[in-house]
């Protein structure tokens, strides 16, 4: 739900492009209706509408009982937008202008997320990760992570073989964004690295030159 | 109407105004004091009065001890008389029987004449009179004038102050308006040179006359305020040419990329590096932009909207886990004492940069091998949150230490040798736009080869009172099934 022309256009050929069915709606109510006859697998939600507030979208959403993930497009990245429309019942958000490779990593996790059942494994080729425990093994060998480390692994897992973009790593694992030269990220994921392909052939975690990581095996 | 408009501004005019006070206190005040004199001088005419009537008293009862002959007595009496006739003079001699042994021609009326008391004087009618009982004859002296020299001499001296005063009616409006209108001189002065002044032409100033009056304080404290203005001005134009100028370098680059890539003939890989090129420059465009609307956005009324009771020790702690992977990278000790739970009322994104921004200088200016201390401790006594990051780098010159606020200001270049990315140069002046409007403060104190140190103090906010959110675990819970 985009009432911006351009914006709207530019993400649907994106998405479409990326291989996804797209479709593109201009006011709440056709939102609405749209999401109460149709099956989605994630919707993008824009907060400011002509006719009613995204956030009156989202409620409506809730009050029927459609789960779909919503990510939500807000044009100020305050702090309160951002509680008020998770605490609405959006999955994710995003503040304009915003790159598309973000919204297209974002809206590709929700879906996966969506998808799946809550597990309390993740298993990727020879990784496998106890969440119960936060214990990680390759080819049924210890590898010792940091909180910190573990929680990146899993990240990068849940999203296996798709990128995913700093700011949502940085986000998943300090609720911030780090707005700076220095790459916070990088440093980590190169002692997961570290850790995880030492001594490998195979390695397990990808640069995505300009965008971020992907976990990815062969 | 105009004319009638200009009737109401003459009549609001400050000069229209002071003349009308100015007139009234002077005819007022000269009023008083000629109405008082006036008084004064018709109390002393009759005093003398008094006196002579006193002393013929005296005079007429030594005549009546040395002449035992009555007809001796009255004609002494009889001239006397005549020479006050013009004042109307009168005596009166009441013998001991109440029988009248002498009366002048001029002498008033019996029932007048009859009121004169002993010891003092008093006046009945148009009559001064006064009388004395000659001890051990029984006689009784009476004797009296006509006050009616006493009354023309006052209505004589009320026509010149009726005079007086009309005189002081015309001068004193004249006067006031002439003084009233040199007084406000100045002023319309200071309206006519602030008429005059236009954003781009802020340089003239009013005139100081020297004198040290309000006008001239006020004129002192308008070309203060000019001067700050002029200095907030020149401060936006730098900012201005400056970000442009910092917002050239990335476009410049991306721009070179797409045009080195448009020459063509290249393979598939040399696109893609070139296409990653863009991407980064891209990325520090984005940086720079951000930075920049977040400095205007901790200019204006907005940032107070978003404050919340913040639990500032979390961020401090996530912080320390999001920069420590940097600092083992670059061989730098990053330690921190046992962090108190302290609460600070504010913008929780806002004070997260500022934690950000101090780790993250701190460790860009410190040596393999050196360390990055965070102190994090409440200050009890004056309510604050004392925050602070010292590093062990080589410290910032003197010369330097007033401009690390400066936007875009980037003193001594981070370590040599490294590929480290260059900065904004906005990072502190962040810092301390977003401290200030959380109304705490930044210091930094700094050692030539010993380190530096970045100091926040920043009001303590209210445990439990209006505690944080559950915003963070909401969203990490969001994120993690």
């Amino acid at each position: 739900m985009e009432d911006d022309a351009l914006l709207g256009k530019s993400v649907q050929r994106g998405l479409s492009d990326a291989g996804h069915e797209c479709e593109w709606v201009t006011d709440g109510e056709e939102a609405v209706r749209h999401a109460r006859f149709a099956s989605y697998d994630v919707i993008v939600l824009d907060l400011m509408l002509p006719d009613i507030s995204g956030f009156e979208v989202l409620r409506q959403l809730r009050g029927d009982k459609n789960e779909t993930p919503v990510l939500v497009l807000t044009a100020l990245g305050s702090v309160d937008e951002r509680v008020n429309g998770l605490n609405a019942g959006a999955d994710d958000y995003l503040v304009k202008p915003f790159a598309f490779t973000e919204l297209a990593a974002r809206l590709e996790a929700l879906a996966r997320r969506a998808g799946k059942a809550i597990k309390t494994e993740l298993h990727d080729g020879p990784l496998m990760l106890d969440l119960r425990t936060r214990r990680a093994t390759r080819d049924n060998t210890n590898i010792e992570l940091t909180p910190t480390e573990f929680g990146l692994l899993e990240f990068l897992m849940q999203n296996a073989n798709h990128t995913v973009t700093r700011r949502m790593l940085c986000e998943h694992l300090w609720d911030a964004n780090w707005e700076g030269v220095t790459n916070v990220i990088e440093v980590h994921i190169n002692r997961l690295r570290a850790k995880i392909d030492r001594g490998f052939d195979e390695r397990l975690i990808h640069t995505v030159r300009g965008i971020g990581y992907a976990f990815r095996t062969e | 109407m105009p004319s009638a408009q200009s009737k109401k501004a003459v009549t609001r005019s400050l000069r229209f105004r002071l003349m009308i006070w100015n007139a009234a206190v002077v005819v007022v005040t000269a009023c008083v004091t000629l109405v008082a004199i006036r008084e004064g001088v018709r109390i002393t005419l009759i005093r003398e009065l008094d006196q002579l009537l006193h002393e013929d008293l005296r005079e007429i009862e030594i005549a009546l001890n040395e002449h035992e002959d009555a007809t001796t007595l009255h004609e002494q009496l009889d001239r006397k008389d005549a020479g006050h006739a013009q004042h109307k003079w009168f005596a009166g001699l009441l013998g001991g029987d109440g029988q009248v042994r002498y009366q002048s021609k001029h002498a008033p009326p019996a029932s007048v004449w009859a009121t004169a008391g002993e010891a003092s004087a008093r006046t009945v009618g148009e009559w001064r009179l006064t009388a004395h009982a000659v001890p051990g004859e029984g006689v009784v002296i009476r004797v009296g004038a006509s006050l009616d020299s006493v009354h023309a001499d006052v209505a004589r001296l009320d026509r010149l102050v009726a005079l007086a005063v009309c005189g002081v009616l015309l001068i004193a409006p004249l006067c006031g308006y002439w003084l009233a209108g040199r007084a406000t001189r100045p002023l319309a002065r200071i309206i006519e040179t602030t008429a005059g002044l236009r954003p781009s032409q802020l340089h003239e100033r009013l005139e100081i006359r020297g004198t040290g009056d309000e006008l001239d304080q006020l004129s002192e404290t308008f070309n203060r305020l000019l001067d700050r203005i002029g200095n907030y001005l020149q401060e936006r134009r730098d900012f201005l040419a400056n970000s442009a100028h910092e917002l050239r370098t990335p476009l410049a680059a991306i721009r070179s990329s797409i045009e080195v890539a448009l020459t063509g003939g290249r393979t598939n890989e040399e696109y893609e590096e070139l296409l990653a090129d863009i991407i980064e420059e891209s990325a520090s465009l984005e940086l720079l932009v951000n930075q920049l609307l977040l400095l205007s956005e901790t200019e204006t009324e907005r940032l107070k909207v978003d404050k919340q009771q913040v639990q500032f020790n979390d961020l401090v702690e996530k912080a320390m886990d999001m920069f420590g992977g940097v600092a083992e990278f670059r061989e730098i000790q990053l330690v921190c004492q046992a962090l108190p739970s302290v609460v600070v009322y504010g913008n929780q994104q806002h004070l997260r940069q500022v934690i950000y921004n101090l780790l993250d200088n701190a460790l860009k200016f410190t040596p393999a091998g050196g360390q990055v201390k965070v102190q994090l401790k409440a200050d009890n006594q004056e309510e604050a949150v004392v925050f602070a990051v010292r590093d062990s780098g080589p410290g910032i010159p003197e010369a330097e230490l007033p401009h690390v606020f400066d936007r875009f200001f980037q003193g001594h270049r981070p370590r040599t040798g490294t590929a480290e990315k260059r900065g904004t140069g906005l990072g502190l002046s962040i810092c301390q736009a977003i401290i200030r409007a959380h109304d705490g403060t930044i210091e930094v104190n700094s050692t030539i080869g010993k380190g530096t140190c970045f100091t926040v103090r920043l009001p303590r906010g209210r445990d439990g009172d209006n505690p944080p959110p559950p915003s963070k675990e909401h969203d990490t819970k969001l994120q993690l099934t």
